[in-house]
């Protein structure tokens, strides 16, 4: 009984030892993990502080320069009492400040056709988005990270556009500079105020036209009846060569500006094949018309064929032989302008200055003012390129070069994205008039961008 | 009586007998309760320092951690909706932290960190804790905002024994809003 009731203290000890150890482990473990995370919290509260330092840096970056930031990796450092974005090649090479390594990942952004955030699409070359971590060995190996997205900073930097010696600096075609306040652009033309269609009738021929300043009886008007001429009552010109140059001069009144084609109908009254050469404002360009015989023809020339450009007025017209023939005879009749309506030209345009934003840059908006009467319309496209030589790609809100693809709202658009990032910019303005009873007026151009 | 006598004997040699066995037995029993004891004894005695040593450390770190906190959210709080930063100038480091056309002000007073507003000061940290080194640090920016950089290393105050007093070393940067 005795070595019974000893062998049963003995097992009752060593069980209560047992739990006794179980339960100090236990309390051990509860210690030590209690401790571990309280120091994990620790160590939080500080690496918190050292991403929160790391992003005021990044802003502080970007608001030094966009082209301070690329792609890649990099941990901030003060150099100069400014942060400075210092490259590295992997994480390891983070910088460390005490117990902690810091770095932050700079990636391209890409955006869909709605504008948003997405893994395929226009690269968003104005926006970044940054991956920015901390990390630490000590208890365990753990890092804290936060994502950003960093846009330019709206500098809200303005190129503006105003003066005469602002436009003239620029390409005009069928445009012109004046300087009634403080310089403006309009459409050329404007000679005819109210025009009324062709000038240059058959039977109006001798109003608008003269002939043979040299006396010499090269052309003449002629009165004929009903059915000798081509399609009018009574007067056409005959055209007599004698082996020199006839002309036709218009009078003091007309303005072909706004018209860009000369149109007659001409009739060979030889039995064979004849021509003739026309040529305007005595430059030296010649066009040469071939009849067939004892037939009325439709004439019709671009007249920047004949003379220097449309933008001059056609002040004369030259015939002179082809194969000549001696007293060939040809008569003309039923002289128009078309290709326009006169008065202004239709569609004229500016091409600005190049703008040098000093480096790589966003261009956000452009805005203007314009005085646009009945039936006349200003619009804008824009490029921005990374040359100076260009390429200059003109595109308007759609991203396309038609010249109906226009910004037009005066008080601003946004510039085609992915088209809007570069060094130099420049901007096409069209002045359009519809009937060219009017030309639109631009004032002044506003582009705001941001470096 | 023979009975008795008998009874007598053999009551005295069941004593003896029993006297001879439970001496062995308790001599060895004995060791074991000591040894078991004094091992279970140590054992409580260390888990006590320990458990001691943990409550230490944890009303340590947990001072230093509020204390941090409490500073990281005034200075950055105070600093962001700040108008201006009158010291230190831009590129100088200095010890103490002036805004808003100088009314406000966080300085370094016998190892504590204060705040005065307009004459009205505060203390920021509580007595468990004391500031070994306060730095500001003005970093320029350029078309930015005035950007500060702070660096404190706080240390806690030994509560139990000359135990090696815990540290927190904190930097951040802030700029105005």
């Amino acid at each position: 009984m005795s070595s019974k009731n000893k062998g049963q203290i003995l097992a009752e000890i060593l069980v209560a030892l047992g739990i006794i150890s179980i339960i100090i482990i236990a309390v051990y473990q509860l210690f030590a993990v209690t401790s571990q995370g309280k120091e994990f919290a620790s160590r939080e509260t500080q690496a918190t502080a050292l991403l929160q330092e790391q992003l005021e840096a990044l802003k502080s970056i970007r608001e030094q320069g966009w082209e301070k930031l690329a792609p890649g990796l990099y941990y901030p450092t003060i150099n100069g009492a400014i942060w400075n974005p210092k490259p590295i090649q992997s994480p390891e090479e983070a910088e460390q400040i005490g117990d902690y390594k810091r770095y932050l990942k700079i990636e391209k952004v890409y955006r869909d056709e709605a504008g948003n955030i997405a893994q395929e699409g226009i690269e968003d070359k104005s926006t970044y988005q940054v991956n920015s971590y901390v990390s630490w060995q000590k208890p365990r190996e753990r890092t804290i990270s936060a994502t950003t997205f960093l846009t330019r900073f709206r500098d809200n930097l303005t190129w503006v556009q105003t003066t005469k010696a602002d436009f003239d600096a620029g390409v005009l075609q069928y445009t012109e500079t004046t300087q009634v306040y403080d310089g403006e652009v309009q459409l050329q033309g404007g000679c005819q105020a109210n025009p009324q269609g062709p000038w240059i009738f058959d039977d109006a021929f001798q109003n608008t036209w003269d002939i043979h300043p040299s006396g010499r009886n090269d052309i003449k008007l002629v009165n004929r009846q009903q059915g000798q001429v081509y399609q009018g009552e009574k007067a056409l010109a005959i055209v007599n060569f004698h082996g020199a140059d006839s002309k036709l001069r218009n009078g003091e009144n007309i303005c072909t500006i706004g018209f860009s084609r000369i149109e007659f109908y001409a009739y060979n009254s030889a039995s064979i094949e004849q021509s003739f050469q026309i040529g305007g404002n005595w430059i030296g360009k010649f066009k040469e018309i071939t009849l067939s015989p004892q037939s009325w023809q439709l004439v019709s020339i671009p007249y920047e064929e004949i003379s220097g450009n449309n933008e001059e007025n056609l002040n004369f017209i030259f015939l002179k032989p082809g194969n000549y023939q001696p007293d060939t005879i040809f008569y003309l009749d039923n002289m128009t302008l078309s290709g326009g309506v006169g008065g202004y030209f239709q569609v004229g345009t500016l091409t600005s200055s190049i703008f040098d934003a000093g480096s790589s840059s966003s261009f956000n908006r452009i805005e203007f003012s314009a005085q646009t009467p009945q039936n006349t319309e200003v619009g804008f496209q824009a490029a921005a390129s990374d040359n100076p030589d260009g390429p200059w790609e003109f595109v308007g809100p759609q991203g396309t070069s038609l010249d109906t693809d226009l910004y037009k709202n005066p008080t601003g658009e946004g510039i085609f994205f992915g088209k809007n990032i570069g060094r130099y910019f420049r901007y096409k303005a069209f002045l359009k008039s519809f009937d060219g009873k009017n030309t639109p007026v631009l004032e002044d151009v506003t582009v705001n961008y941001s470096p | 009586m023979k009975n008795y006598n008998f009874s007598v004997i053999s009551h005295q040699s069941s004593v003896i007998s029993f006297r001879r066995r439970r001496v062995g037995f308790t001599l060895i029993e004995l060791l074991i309760y000591f040894g078991l004891f004094s091992i279970v004894t140590l054992i409580i005695t260390t888990l006590f320092f320990d458990i001691s040593r943990f409550w230490a450390f944890a009303q340590k770190t947990d001072a230093l951690q509020d204390n941090a906190r409490t500073i990281f959210t005034n200075l950055t709080q105070t600093i962001r909706s700040a108008q201006n930063v009158n010291s230190p100038q831009i590129g100088q480091t200095s010890s103490f932290l002036e805004l808003n056309n100088q009314t406000t002000k966080f300085y370094l007073e016998d190892k504590s960190l204060k705040r005065n507003d307009q004459g009205t000061i505060n203390g920021l940290i509580n007595n468990q804790v004391e500031i070994d080194n306060l730095e500001f640090t003005r970093i320029q920016n350029p078309d930015g905002k005035p950007t500060v950089q702070i660096k404190a290393t706080l240390k806690a105050k030994t509560i139990l024994g000359p135990e090696e007093p815990e540290t927190l070393n904190f930097q951040t940067t802030v700029s105005l809003r």
